[in-house]
């Protein structure tokens, strides 16, 4: 091996026996060579990404000096235990009958869900009746969509009123609620019963700005609310706050 | 939609007032105290939830302004 470049991929297949964990270290020619996990992590590289254990694929150029020269090398880490692991799928099924199959992790952005994951009560389909196919399709891209970016990011990523100015998901999230009020407000009871809290804000700020500049009467028009006051009682009720109608 | 749930799914139905108070008073917590406040007189269901809402901003100087003490 004379000064050529090199690629060692390394993938952690944890074995029956555990005692002796092993992690493959794979070269670029295709070469494998299982060794314990110890001697492994005798790289602080290698040990950083083991306990790190969320990674997908990492690619890393080291310059390593080795008996026979130094030699640029690049490492990819795939973590294998991660494709064995956290693919793990559950059922979601809609108030009328369709059943969707995503990743729990994607799932587990509601924390009802997640809750009934973690009771045990899942029995790999979770029914829910206050949720229509329409919507659940919604909710679950919504879903997928910030869970993504979480894993690129910081997870505060995922929380829409924590500092929208650097969301990269604003203009996506601005898109997203370009629907009609039904399919808003389905939205939003979807997300109060789901308790995903950034689509809960998102949904209810979208509603907000709906109503921002508006007198009451254009809000009522807007949403068809039905002006139940008589009109002394509503004069009563501008003459309490009279400072905000003017 | 699921036609036989109390949503209706008529254009032109209140869909707004028939949401829970504590999603109202989620929706109303991004407005200005002036704004939320005039909610209360969309209707008698309107008339206090914008008092619930915990993120009315007393130190917001459009809204000081206006305020006789």
């Amino acid at each position: 091996m004379a000064s050529s470049s090199t690629s060692v991929v390394v993938s952690n297949k944890e074995k029956e026996n555990k005692n002796t964990k092993k992690v493959t270290l794979k070269s670029s020619d295709g070469e494998s060579f299982e060794v314990d996990e110890s001697v492994a992590m005798e790289s602080q590289t290698i040990k950083h990404i083991i306990e790190d254990g969320h990674y997908s694929s990492l690619a890393l150029s080291l310059s390593v000096k080795t008996t026979m020269a130094s030699s640029s090398t690049s490492v990819v880490v795939s973590n294998k235990e991660k494709e064995n692991k956290n693919t793990k799928k559950v059922t979601l099924k809609s108030s009328d009958g369709e059943s969707f199959e995503v990743d729990e992790s994607v799932a587990m952005e509601s924390q009802t869900i997640k809750h009934i994951i973690e009771d045990g009560c899942a029995n790999n389909e979770i029914p829910l009746p206050n949720v229509t196919s329409g919507i659940l399709s919604r909710v679950i891209e919504y879903c997928k969509k910030h869970k993504e970016a979480a894993g690129e990011s910081e997870p505060s990523v995922t929380s829409y009123t924590s500092n929208s100015t650097t969301n990269p998901l604003t203009e996506w999230d601005t898109e997203f609620v370009k629907v009609d009020q039904n399919t808003l407000f389905d939205l939003i009871l979807a997300a109060n019963y789901l308790d995903i809290k950034g689509l809960l804000d998102l949904t209810c700020k979208t509603v907000a700005d709906m109503m921002k500049g508006k007198t009451p009467q254009e809000i009522r028009e807007t949403f068809h609310i039905k002006n139940d006051y008589t009109p002394e009682e509503e004069a009563e009720v501008r003459k309490e706050n009279q400072w905000a109608f003017e | 939609m699921d036609k036989s749930s109390h949503k209706c799914i008529r254009n032109s139905e209140d869909l707004i007032s028939q949401l829970p108070d504590e999603i109202l008073i989620s929706i109303l917590s991004p407005l200005k105290m002036k704004e939320a406040i005039r909610t209360s007189v969309l209707s008698h269901r309107w008339e206090w939830l914008w008092s619930f809402t915990d993120t009315l901003d007393f130190d917001d100087p459009d809204t000081m302004q206006d305020i006789d003490v």
